[in-house]
Order: structure tokens, then C-alpha cells, then sequence
């Protein structure tokens, strides 16, 4: 990412103290300029992944104009194809991060040791710190008790904040403290700088959407007003107190979360697509539907599947979907979009439930559609997966959605078995 | 087409040696430098036509770094490259001596002709010519 060597916590006049002067159009300049300033900041970040994609791609058409091609040929290629998907992989980031921000997604909820996992954010900052000559103390309760909830949020919150106070200290130098302390049932969490301090006039403004004071790229105005929602989320609170010159520090007030007892454990699978267990073994292939109506991305995932000693096949309409079901009574598990044409998740999967209770069904649902998936979960979905998703990821659920209809088959042929012996005499 | 040498500057690793491959491709000797500083020291040292200068950059920023190329080789030709449409800092840039400027993610032939422009205003110049091709 690139960064200007002016990156004072400096506020631009056009956005300084709203409210004085002719009210109406003066707040109405305030917020265009604000948004012309996140739209220019969002270009530049998305512009930089892009320009390398469309070298990254130039580059293979370059190679592949070559009348014949050597094994570094390959290679190269290969190199410029995974650069793309890095680099895609950055753009979605963004896009994430966007509409996190303008629809939350529920990560995924474990449980949690917060000191572990301050210890393990901060310990991402080190290098940056260090090249600040900033230093990083943490003073943190180690008694607060294990919390259920999703560790990308408070991570994602942590992150801001970390990274706000390093801005602010990067001409200076200078100590952030991270204090944890457990009282009444809630963790405080205090991130602390010793920077110059956020002026008093701006201080009720920090959470806004689209407030900065970083130049144009730097900053996109989002991090805090995400903090602020995620706090929300999780029925905390996140506040500031600051004063010219004394340091800033947040303030984070996270309410018990206590671990649950008998939930579904939430493992995250291995991203790494070749660690994916589905080896040429001798285990008959897992069927699946791919229920998209995006057909290219059916198609994708269904011909990427096959390489996987998994037998796919497609369906583009809710009702093709069921039809489907119906008459490929081998079909162990469906990936059903969400939102499909002509009906919606869930009804399309209350309907495989009900002629075929025994396949599983994993939801793709995209950021806006997650209450349906939640809905879906509720109906039996073995699990829901937000796209765009990473293929390893996908395959590590069907694997293990086929392994639990497996075992359910299993029961159900034992009781059977035990229904015959009884009934002999 | 005649060769010439480009130096690449860019923050971004990636960005630069594919673009340095491409070029290479196409017949221009490329050198490359991820930062400011690299690149005033490549220039003290390495004969080079034309720069292809990133303008937003950790350390000494592209429009400082263009005013000091043209400081010590007034010769050489800047083309600036921005990520996104920042007019302010191209126009300071053309105010400096820039022979243009591009915004990323660009198009590999509109780099490659404004590149060439570049070199044969230089080329021009050098032989006592002295006529600006974007005219």
C-alpha cells in the first residue's frame, strides 16, 4: 500500500467543525466532500491490486504468443496466474471490508481467550512499531474468563484501533499501552497512545462514517464507525477520551459472552486446497449439486470439483434444483445459493429436507442474503459459507457435510438391523 | 523501433516486475526500483532514457523525487503514473518538467507510446532538434 510522507492526524478545512456557518448547505459540502474523499480513497486501493491483475494477465498473453514453451515458460505463467487470484484476493478484501461495514456479516463464533488473542494481534504490529519506534505494553488480566464470539470482529476492532495509534505516533514515535480487566461480568478493554491527542471539536465526530483526517488512500474513513458497529454488535460499547497533547485512548467494554455447551464446533477447515483429504482413495466419489444460478460459477466450481474425486452436477432454478434431488437419489450433498430465481433458499431447501431428509445441504449466501442463510440454518443447513469463498474451504465442508450424512445412513441401517434380530425369533 | 532504457519506480514489487517483463518483452532495456531513493541512486550511476515514476510512494514522495531527477539529469524524461485521478499533484508534476502523466491501472500500448514520445523528445533534444512530439 502506498503511503505520503504527510500523515499527521491533519484535518482538511472543508471538513473541520460542521455546524457553523449556514447550516443546511454547509453540512450538505461536508458530506460530499467526505464521500468524494472515501470514493477517491476506495478507487486507489482497489486501482493498485487491478493494475498488477491486468499486468499479471498481459503477461500471460505475452507467453502465450511465444511459438513454443519451456518448462520456466510454465512456471512463469502459473506465477502470474496465482498473482491474480493474490491480487483479486485483495480486491475482495476491500469489497468485504465495504459492505461489513454497510451490512455486517456474523463471523464465525468460538470460543475465545481474549488475552490470547490481543497478544496474538499485537504481536502483527511488532514490526511496524518498531520502525515507528513505537513500543507496544500490554498489562492484561490473564482471569478473564474464555468468551463465545466471533474473533474476527474484536480482531477486526483491534486492528483499527492498533493501527490508528501507530498513525498517530508515526512522526513522533512513542508507547501504546493495551490494558485488559475483568469487572462485573464485562471486559475493558483500553487501547492508550501518547500521541498529540484528538482535538476536542472533532472528538464527538471519530465514529462517523466516512470521517478521516488521514490524506486521501490512507485512510477510508471506515475503521472506526466499523468498530463502532461491531461493539454494537456484540452489545458493547466503544468510546474515546482524548486530550490536546495528553494521548488518546479507547475504550472497549465487552459484556460476558460465556461459552455454551453442546454447539456445533465451528472448525475452520485448511484453506490449503491440497490438504484437502480427497485423495485418489478408494472411497466411492461424494455426489454434490451445485444449485447456483450463476451457471458460470456452477460450471467453475463443478469442474474444479471433478478434479477432487467428486462427481458434481449443476442446477440453475430453485425447481431444477428439487427435481434434482428427486431423481439422483445419490446425491449426498447440495450447495444451494440463497438467493435463487424463482424461490428462495430457504423454501427450496425446506422442500430437499422434506423428500430427502438425509442430504445435507450447505448454504452460499452473499453478504446481503446471510438472514436467509440464517433462516436456512435454522431449517437443517448443515452450515452456510459466504461468497465469494475460498474452493478449499467449499470442499472441506462437502467432505465433512457427506461425513455426517454417512454416519447418519450408518444409524439408520443399524436401527433397521436391529428391527430384523428382534423380530427373529 | 529504437532501444531505449526505462526505469520503473514503484512501491509495488509485483507491479514492477511485471511490468518490467512486459516491457522487456517489447524490446526496452528496463531497469526497476521500489522506492525514491533506489532509483536517485540507479540514475547516478546507469545512463537511462525515460523514468516511469509512481507518484504516491513511502519515503520521498514521486513529485519530490521528479524535481530531483530533474535537478541532477535535466535530460532525462519523467512520465508519472498516479493511482487514481489526482490532478493537483499531475499538474504540479507537468509544472516540474514531466513529459506526462498516466493513471494506473494503465494500458500497456498507451504506455508504450507515450514511453516512446518520451525518448524521441530526449532523443531530439540531445541531437539539437529541440521539437516537443506532443505538439
Amino acid at each position: 500500500m502506498s503511503t505520503t510522507p504527510r500523515q499527521e492526524r491533519t484535518l482538511s478545512p472543508s471538513r473541520a467543525a460542521p455546524g457553523d456557518g449556514a447550516p443546511d448547505a454547509t453540512s450538505r459540502r461536508i458530506e460530499f466532500a467526505s464521500l468524494a474523499d472515501f470514493a477517491a480513497g476506495i478507487a486507489h486501493e482497489i486501482n493498485n491490486p487491478l493494475a498488477i491483475i491486468i499486468e499479471a494477465a498481459g503477461w500471460v498473453e505475452d507467453l502465450l504468443e511465444d511459438e513454443h514453451f519451456s518448462t520456466s515458460t510454465c512456471d512463469e505463467m502459473q506465477r502470474a496466474l496465482r498473482q491474480i487470484v493474490t491480487q483479486a484476493g485483495r480486491c475482495r478484501d476491500i469489497t468485504h471490508n465495504l459492505l461489513s461495514f454497510a451490512n455486517r456479516v456474523p463471523g464465525r463464533v468460538t470460543e475465545v481467550r481474549l488475552d490470547q488473542l490481543i497478544r496474538e494481534v499485537v504481536a502483527g504490529f511488532e514490526k511496524r512499531a518498531a520502525s515507528r519506534r513505537v513500543s507496544i505494553e500490554l498489562h492484561l488480566d490473564e482471569d478473564v474468563p474464555a468468551q463465545r464470539l466471533s474473533p474476527t470482529e474484536i480482531q477486526q476492532v483491534l486492528v483499527n484501533l492498533l493501527g490508528n495509534a501507530l498513525d498517530a505516533l508515526e512522526s513522533t514515535g512513542g508507547r501504546i499501552d493495551v490494558t485488559m480487566r475483568w469487572v462485573q461480568g464485562e471486559a475493558l478493554i483500553d487501547v492508550a497512545d501518547d500521541g498529540s491527542g484528538i482535538p476536542e471539536a472533532i472528538l464527538p465526530r471519530i465514529f462517523d462514517p466516512f470521517f478521516t483526517t488521514k490524506p486521501v488512500g490512507k485512510g477510508t474513513g471506515l475503521g472506526l464507525a466499523i468498530c463502532s458497529s461491531v461493539m454494537k454488535n456484540l452489545g458493547g460499547a466503544i468510546s474515546a477520551e482524548s486530550r490536546a497533547g495528553g494521548g488518546t485512548t479507547f475504550h472497549l467494554r465487552l459484556p460476558e459472552r460465556p461459552p455454551g455447551e453442546a454447539e456445533k464446533p465451528l472448525v475452520r477447515a485448511s484453506l490449503d486446497e491440497d490438504d484437502d483429504g480427497f485423495g485418489p482413495g478408494a472411497q466411492p466419489p461424494t455426489v454434490v449439486l451445485i444449485a447456483d444460478n450463476e451457471e458460470g460459477f456452477a460450471e467453475m466450481v463443478s469442474k474444479r470439483l471433478a478434479r477432487r474425486n467428486v462427481v458434481a452436477l449443476t442446477a440453475s432454478s430453485g425447481e431444477e434444483t428439487i427435481a434434482q434431488v428427486h431423481a439422483n437419489p445419490g446425491i449426498d450433498v447440495v450447495v444451494l445459493d440463497v438467493k435463487m430465481p424463482d424461490m428462495d433458499g430457504p423454501a427450496v431447501l425446506a422442500e430437499i429436507k422434506r423428500r430427502a431428509p438425509l442430504v445435507e445441504v450447505i448454504l452460499l449466501s452473499s453478504h446481503t442474503t446471510v438472514e436467509s442463510a440464517i433462516d436456512g440454518m435454522r431449517l437443517g443447513a448443515f452450515d452456510y459459507l459466504v461468497k465469494p469463498c475460498e474452493l478449499g474451504l467449499l470442499i472441506a465442508q462437502i467432505e465433512k457435510a457427506r461425513a455426517r450424512k454417512l454416519k447418519q445412513e450408518a444409524k439408520i441401517m443399524e436401527a433397521r438391523l436391529r428391527e430384523i434380530t428382534m423380530r427373529r425369533p | 523501433m529504437e532501444e531505449f532504457t526505462v526505469l520503473l519506480v514503484d512501491d509495488e514489487a509485483e507491479f514492477r516486475e511485471l511490468l518490467a517483463k512486459r516491457l522487456g518483452k517489447r524490446k526496452l532495456k528496463v531497469l526497476t526500483a521500489g522506492d525514491a531513493a533506489e532509483a536517485l541512486r540507479l540514475l547516478a550511476s546507469t545512463p537511462v532514457d525515460v523514468v516511469v515514476l509512481d507518484v504516491r510512494m513511502p519515503g520521498m514522495s514521486g513529485t519530490d523525487a521528479l524535481r530531483e531527477i530533474k535537478a541532477r539529469l535535466p535530460s532525462v524524461e519523467v512520465l508519472m503514473l498516479t493511482g487514481h485521478a489526482q490532478l493537483d499533484v499531475a499538474l504540479a508534476g507537468m509544472e516540474l518538467g514531466a513529459f506526462d502523466y498516466l493513471l494506473k491501472p494503465v494500458d500497456l500500448d498507451a504506455l508504450l507510446y507515450r514511453l516512446q514520445d518520451a525518448y524521441r523528445r530526449k532523443h531530439l533534444r540531445e541531437s539539437g532538434g529541440g521539437s516537443d512530439p506532443r505538439k
